[in-house]
C-alpha cells in the first residue's frame, strides 16, 4: 500500500514538473548556439538537430514543440532523443524556445523554428582528411546516414599502408553512378596505387596511367548516369605556399586534359588534349548527353619552362565553364561550347554541377585558379540555364571558401563544403531549393554530440549524395587491391 | 643479512640513480615525448583511442605521459613503473629468490630502449612510447598471475586473450603466451586454445577495426620500425625486453647463478646508461627546443654557448673528434640572440657551422623545428603548415596545438585559434596557457609580431628549413620596417659570406635602424666586405677605434698566414666575424 502511494506520488510529481520555467522575462534575441540551427528548413528524414547553447547562463531549458508533440530538454547541450525527434517531425514545423537562467532569473530567448520539408537522399559520402598539404596519413572515405548519426568507413588507407616503412597511401575522388552504389570508383595513390572500380558486382583495381593520359593518371572523375563510362580529367598538379596571404596555399595545374574510360572494355580514350588549354572537373548532365567541364587558356611562350611560367601566372589563370554534347548511341562527341564566361569578368569558375532537372548549373567562383577550397574569396554561383542569368548565391555564401557541392537526386537539396566556421576546416552544409529558385538558410549536418563539429580535426571533402548505402565493406575493397 | 632480501636491496639501488639520471640528463627527451603526445579529457578523444586494439593501454600511456611535462615527476612515474614491472616479474618467476636479479632485465631493456630512442623520437608513431611498453609488459605479466586463480585454464585463456588484446594489443597476446610458458601442467588443450586465440583474436578484430593492416593487428601497441639495418639498434632493446620475459622461467630454473647480485645490477645499470653515451649534443638540443617553446631565451643562449664552447675547446686542443653542436642548435641560439638583441655582439663568438645530427635515423630540421622557427621568424602561415604536416604523420600533439593556436592568433585568425585552444583547455598542463592566450590575444609574441611582413610570396621550402629562411631574409624585397626584421636579415646575409647580400641588408638595416651604435660583428663584417669589394666607401660610417685596430690586425695576420689553420683563427680571432668568414665552412643542410 505504502509502495503504491509512493509510486503514485512520483508519477504525479513527474507529470506536474516538466522543468519549464513558470515565470520568466522575455528577450528579443535569438539564443546564440552552435551550430546555428535557427529558422532553417530541414529534410523530413534528417537526424536530430542537436546543438549547444552558447548564450551565457547557469541553467538551460529547451522546449521543442510541434503539432505532433512537445519535448523538454535541460542543459546547455541539447541532444534530442531519436524517437521524440521523429515524433516532432510528423508535423511541418517545430518551434523551439530556449530558457536561460541567469542570477536566479529565467529569461526566454526569442523563439525560432525548424521547418520540415522534402526528404533528403539518405546517404552522403565524403572523404575525411586532416587539412595537411604534402604529408598525409589517416585518410578515410566515409558514408554518413543522414537519418541517423551512423558514419561508416567505406575505405580507410590505414588498413593498407605501412606507415613505419614510409609506405603511405592517399585515397581520394570517390564518384558514384547516378546516386546509386552499384557502380562507383575511388583512387589510391602511391603504395598499392590504382583506381578501384566497382561495377556489375565486381571490384577491381585498374591502372589508368596509360599512353593516352600523358599528363598524369586519371584524376577527377564523373560517372555517366547510365552508360559504363567515366569521364576524367588528367592533371599535373603542384602546390606552393603563401608566406602571409590568408589562403595559405595555391594548388594549380600546369597541364591538364580530359579522357573517357569505359569500365567494361577497359579502354581509355582522349577527349580533349589541348596543350594551350587546361581542362578540369568533368561533370555529366543527368540525361548523359552533355559533359560540362571548366577550361582555361594557358599558352606557354616558346622557350619558357611550363612549371615556372605557370607559377608566375597563378593569379591570372582563369577558368570558364564549357559543355560538350555527347551522343549516347554513337558515343561521339559534339563541338564544345562556352556556357559561362567567367574570365571575362576577371573570375575563375570551377566544379560545374547541373541540377537533375537540367534547369540550373551550380558552380564555384573565385578570382583565379582551380582549387577553390583554398580560396577564401570562392563563392557558390548559379546559372539559370533557361535565361542564361547567373547570380551569386548570397544566401549560401560566407566570407570563407565555399567549394565542392552536390545536388540531391531530386534536385531539392544541395550539400556543399564551406570553411565558414574558422577558415581552416571544411564542414558540410545542406540547403533546400525553394520554389522561387532561392535557397534556404544552410545548416551543418547534425552530429550526435554537437561538440564534435568543433573537436573533429578533419576536413570533409567531396560530399556526394547516394540514395542507398555502399554494400561493399572496406575488406572487400581491400581484397581487390592486392 | 637475509640472502633472499639481498638481491632486492641491490635492485632498488638501480631505480634511484635511474630516476635521477632520467630526470636531469634526459629531461629534454621526457619533455619532447610529452610535447609530441596528447591526452584530452573529451569523449571524442577517449572514444577514438578506445576503438583501436590496445586502446586502453594507449590512453593510459598518454595519461601518464602528460606528467612528463614536469620531468622530475614524469621520471618518477616512469621509474616506478619499471620497478613495478621488475617486482611483478620477480614475484611471478623468482619466488624463492634464486637468480632474482634476472627480474630486472625486462625493465632494464625498456629503460635502455627509452634512452636509445635518439632521433627516432621524431619518427615514432606509437603514442606514449615511453609508457606503453612498460605498462604493456606489466599487463602481460599479470596474465600468468591471474591464471592461477582459474581452474578452467582454457576458458581463462580465451577470455583473457579477447579482453586483453582489445585493451592492451600485442601485450595481451604476450600475456597468453606467458600463461602457457608458466604453466606447470602443459596440457595440450590449453596450448591449443592459447595458440588459436593468439592467432584468431587479432584477425577477428581486424575485420571490424579498419584502422590497421591485418598483419599489423598482431603488433598493435608495439613501436614499429622499418625493417632496415639502421633501425635495428632502436628495435633491439624492445625485442630483448620481450624475449627476456619469455625466457624468465628458464632463468628461474637455472642453478644458483655464481655471479653475485652486484654484478648483475652493474650489467643492468650499464644497459640503462650505455645508450646515453655520445648523445650529449642530442640531449642539449632537446633541452634547447624545450627552452624555445618556453621562450626562455637566456637558457637557450646558455645551453648553446656551452655546446659551442666545448667544440671550440676541442679545436683549440687540436682534438681529432670535435664535439660539435648540431646546426639546429646554432640556429636556436641565433634565434635567442635575436630575441634578446645580442646577435651583433655574440652570434659569431664561436665556430658556428654546426653539423648534421650523427644518427642513422634520417631526420630533417623542418620536422624537428619548422613550427618553432617559422613562427618566431614571422612566418605563422608556414609554422601552421608544418604543424599540420607533422600532425598528419604522427597525430595531433601538445606542441602542434600550441603552435597552431599561436600561429592563428599571430595571423589574426581568432576563430581558427579557438578550435585548438578549446582542445588545449581540456588538458591538464596546457589549460592555463590556453586561457592566457585567449585573454592576451598574442601579447608576448613581440619579436614574432615585429617580423610579420605584409608582402606575400608564393613559394615552397621543400622541407629545407634553413635554405628557405636564408633566401627569405636575404633575397626577398620587403616594405617591412621593423628593426627586428632588418637585424635578422643582417645576420642571415652575413652568414652567406656574400658581399652584395650583406651590403643590401646593411643598407636596409641602416635606413631603418640608423647608422649609430653598430654592433661589433657588423663593424667587422663591414670592414671585411668593404675590403673585398675595394670600391665600397665606409669612411663615413662611425666605427670603433678598437674595431679598426682589430681589422688591421686581421689583415696583417692574413698576410702573414695566407692559409691559416682553424686552430690559429680560433686562437687570435675566435670571437669575431673574421674567424667565421675565413673558416669558409658551409653549414650542413638537412
Amino acid at each position: 500500500m505504502k509502495r503504491t502511494a509512493l509510486i503514485l506520488m512520483a508519477a504525479f510529481l513527474a507529470a506536474g514538473c516538466t522543468g519549464v520555467p513558470k515565470v520568466w522575462d522575455s528577450c528579443g534575441q535569438l539564443p546564440s548556439m552552435t551550430p546555428d540551427y535557427s529558422n532553417v528548413v530541414i529534410p523530413r528524414n534528417i537526424a536530430p538537430m542537436n546543438f549547444i547553447i552558447d548564450t551565457p547562463g547557469d541553467r538551460f531549458v529547451t522546449v521543442l514543440k510541434s503539432d505532433a508533440g512537445e519535448t523538454v530538454l535541460r542543459g546547455r547541450t541539447v541532444k534530442i532523443p531519436m524517437r521524440r525527434w521523429r515524433r516532432l517531425l510528423e508535423s511541418d514545423s517545430i518551434s523551439i524556445n530556449v530558457f536561460v537562467q541567469r542570477d536566479g532569473q529565467w529569461i526566454r530567448m526569442k523563439e525560432f523554428s525548424m521547418t520540415a520539408s522534402d526528404p533528403i537522399d539518405r546517404y552522403v559520402t565524403y572523404r575525411l582528411i586532416p587539412p595537411s598539404f604534402q604529408q598525409y596519413e589517416d585518410i578515410s572515405i566515409c558514408q554518413r546516414d543522414l537519418e541517423s548519426f551512423g558514419e561508416k568507413a567505406i575505405y580507410r588507407n590505414m588498413a593498407v599502408m605501412k606507415p613505419a616503412r614510409g609506405q603511405g597511401q592517399c585515397v581520394n575522388c570517390h564518384s558514384f553512378q547516378n546516386y546509386g552504389t552499384e557502380s562507383f570508383q575511388l583512387h589510391l595513390r602511391q603504395y598499392e596505387g590504382g583506381t578501384v572500380i566497382v561495377h556489375d558486382g565486381k571490384v577491381r583495381k585498374v591502372n589508368l596511367k596509360r599512353s593516352q593520359t600523358a599528363v598524369s593518371t586519371a584524376v577527377y572523375p564523373s560517372w555517366h548516369p547510365f552508360l559504363p563510362l567515366v569521364a576524367y580529367s588528367t592533371n599535373s598538379t603542384v602546390q606552393y605556399f603563401h608566406t602571409s596571404h590568408p589562403d595559405r596555399v595555391e594548388v594549380f595545374d600546369d597541364a591538364s586534359d580530359l579522357v573517357l574510360y569505359n569500365v567494361e572494355t577497359d579502354v581509355l580514350t582522349p577527349v580533349l588534349t589541348t596543350p594551350d588549354r587546361l581542362e578540369c572537373f568533368p561533370s555529366w548532365s543527368q540525361d548523359g548527353r552533355t559533359l560540362y567541364y571548366v577550361q582555361a587558356v594557358h599558352d606557354i611562350p616558346d622557350g619558357e619552362d611550363r612549371h615556372r611560367y605557370t607559377l608566375s601566372q597563378t593569379d591570372s589563370i582563369r577558368y570558364d565553364i564549357y559543355a560538350m554534347p555527347f551522343n549516347t548511341a554513337t558515343m561521339e562527341w559534339g563541338a564544345p561550347y562556352r556556357v559561362f564566361n567567367a574570365s571575362a569578368a576577371g573570375c575563375s569558375a570551377t566544379h560545374p554541377r547541373l541540377s537533375p532537372d537540367g534547369r540550373r548549373l551550380m558552380f564555384s567562383l573565385g578570382s583565379h585558379g582551380i582549387f577553390h577550397v583554398w580560396h577564401n574569396d570562392a563563392d557558390l554561383w548559379m546559372l539559370d540555364m533557361t535565361s542564361g542569368q547567373a547570380r551569386a548565391l548570397d544566401e549560401l555564401n560566407s566570407d570563407r571558401a565555399e567549394s565542392y557541392h552536390s545536388w540531391s537526386h531530386d534536385g531539392r537539396w544541395v550539400i556543399f563544403g564551406s570553411r565558414r566556421e574558422d577558415g581552416e576546416y571544411t564542414r558540410l552544409f545542406i540547403s533546400h531549393l525553394q520554389p522561387d529558385g532561392t535557397f534556404s538558410k544552410p545548416f551543418t549536418i547534425p552530429q550526435k554530440d554537437p561538440h564534435s563539429n568543433s573537436m573533429r580535426v578533419y576536413s570533409y571533402n567531396i560530399p556526394e549524395f547516394t540514395t542507398e548505402r555502399v554494400k561493399y565493406g572496406p575488406r572487400r575493397l581491400l581484397r581487390a587491391m592486392r | 643479512m637475509n640472502v633472499r632480501r639481498k638481491p632486492e636491496s641491490w635492485a632498488w639501488m638501480l631505480w634511484l640513480p635511474l630516476w635521477a639520471w632520467t630526470a636531469t640528463s634526459w629531461s629534454g627527451l621526457l619533455q619532447k615525448a610529452e610535447s609530441r603526445d596528447l591526452f584530452i579529457w573529451s569523449w571524442d578523444f577517449i572514444s577514438s583511442r578506445l576503438l583501436q586494439p590496445g586502446g586502453l593501454l594507449s590512453l593510459t600511456g598518454s595519461f601518464l605521459t602528460q606528467f612528463l611535462h614536469i620531468p622530475v615527476l614524469g621520471a618518477l612515474l616512469l621509474t616506478a613503473l619499471y620497478a613495478l614491472l621488475a617486482r611483478m616479474v620477480r614475484r611471478l618467476y623468482f619466488k624463492e629468490g634464486r637468480n632474482s636479479m634476472f627480474s630486472l632485465f625486462p625493465s632494464a631493456f625498456l629503460a635502455c630502449a627509452a634512452m636509445a630512442t635518439g632521433y627516432m623520437v621524431y619518427r615514432l608513431k606509437l603514442a606514449a612510447f615511453l609508457f606503453v611498453p612498460p605498462l604493456g609488459l606489466t599487463v602481460a605479466v599479470l596474465a600468468p598471475t591471474l591464471a592461477t586463480h582459474f581452474r578452467n585454464r582454457s576458458a581463462f585463456i580465451l577470455i583473457w586473450t579477447a579482453t586483453a588484446y582489445s585493451l592492451a594489443g600485442f601485450y595481451g597476446l604476450l600475456g597468453t603466451l606467458l600463461v602457457i610458458i608458466k604453466s606447470d601442467s602443459h596440457r595440450l588443450a590449453d596450448t591449443a586454445a592459447a595458440l588459436a586465440a593468439v592467432a584468431a583474436v587479432p584477425l577477428v578484430w581486424a575485420q571490424f577495426y579498419t584502422g590497421t593492416r591485418t598483419d599489423n593487428a598482431f603488433l598493435a601497441m608495439l613501436p614499429l620500425f622499418s625493417p632496415e639495418k639502421r633501425y635495428f639498434a632502436c628495435a633491439l632493446p624492445y625485442l630483448l625486453a620481450i624475449l627476456s620475459l619469455l625466457f624468465m622461467p628458464l632463468a628461474a630454473r637455472l642453478p644458483q647463478f655464481r655471479c653475485n647480485a652486484a654484478i648483475l645490477t652493474a650489467i643492468a645499470a650499464l644497459t640503462v646508461f650505455c645508450p646515453s653515451i655520445g648523445k650529449r649534443q642530442f640531449r642539449t638540443e632537446l633541452k634547447m627546443s624545450a627552452a624555445v617553446d618556453e621562450q626562455d631565451w637566456e637558457k637557450v643562449v646558455t645551453l648553446g654557448d656551452r655546446s659551442l664552447a666545448i667544440a671550440a675547446r676541442d679545436v683549440a686542443h687540436g682534438r681529432r673528434r670535435i664535439c660539435e653542436p648540431t646546426r639546429l642548435m646554432v640556429l636556436y641560439r641565433d634565434l635567442a640572440l635575436l630575441e634578446l638583441g645580442r646577435e651583433g655582439t655574440e652570434a659569431f663568438n664561436y665556430r658556428r657551422t654546426g653539423i648534421k645530427p650523427e644518427t642513422a635515423v634520417p631526420v630533417s630540421m623542418a620536422v624537428q623545428a619548422a613550427r618553432q622557427m617559422y613562427f618566431h621568424f614571422g612566418l605563422p602561415a608556414y609554422s601552421y603548415r608544418w604543424c599540420f604536416e607533422t600532425s598528419a604523420q604522427s597525430g595531433l600533439s601538445y606542441e602542434n596545438l600550441v603552435y597552431m593556436s599561436a600561429s592563428c592568433i599571430l595571423g589574426g585568425n581568432e576563430k581558427g585559434a579557438d578550435r585548438y585552444l578549446t582542445r588545449l583547455e581540456h588538458t591538464l598542463f596546457y589549460r592555463k596557457w590556453a586561457l592566457q592566450q585567449r585573454s592576451a590575444g598574442g601579447d608576448g609574441y613581440g619579436f614574432a609580431k615585429a617580423m610579420l611582413c605584409t608582402e606575400d610570396w608564393l613559394d615552397n621550402d621543400y622541407s629545407q628549413l634553413e635554405a628557405f629562411l636564408s633566401s627569405y631574409f636575404t633575397q626577398y624585397e620587403t616594405s617591412c620596417s621593423s628593426p627586428e626584421f632588418f637585424r635578422t636579415a643582417l645576420l642571415w646575409s652575413a652568414q652567406t659570406r656574400l658581399t652584395e647580400r650583406f651590403f643590401n641588408a646593411y643598407d636596409n638595416y641602416v635606413s631603418n635602424c640608423g647608422p649609430d651604435g653598430l654592433d661589433s660583428h657588423w663593424q667587422q663584417a663591414l670592414q671585411l666586405f668593404a675590403g673585398i669589394t675595394q670600391g665600397a666607401d665606409i669612411s663615413r660610417i662611425p666605427l670603433d677605434k678598437e674595431q679598426k685596430q682589430l681589422f688591421i690586425s686581421f689583415r696583417k695576420f692574413m698576410r702573414d698566414n695566407p692559409e691559416p689553420s682553424e686552430k690559429q683563427l680560433q686562437k687570435w680571432f675566435g670571437n669575431t666575424f673574421y674567424s667565421y668568414f675565413q673558416s669558409g665552412q658551409m653549414p650542413p643542410m638537412y
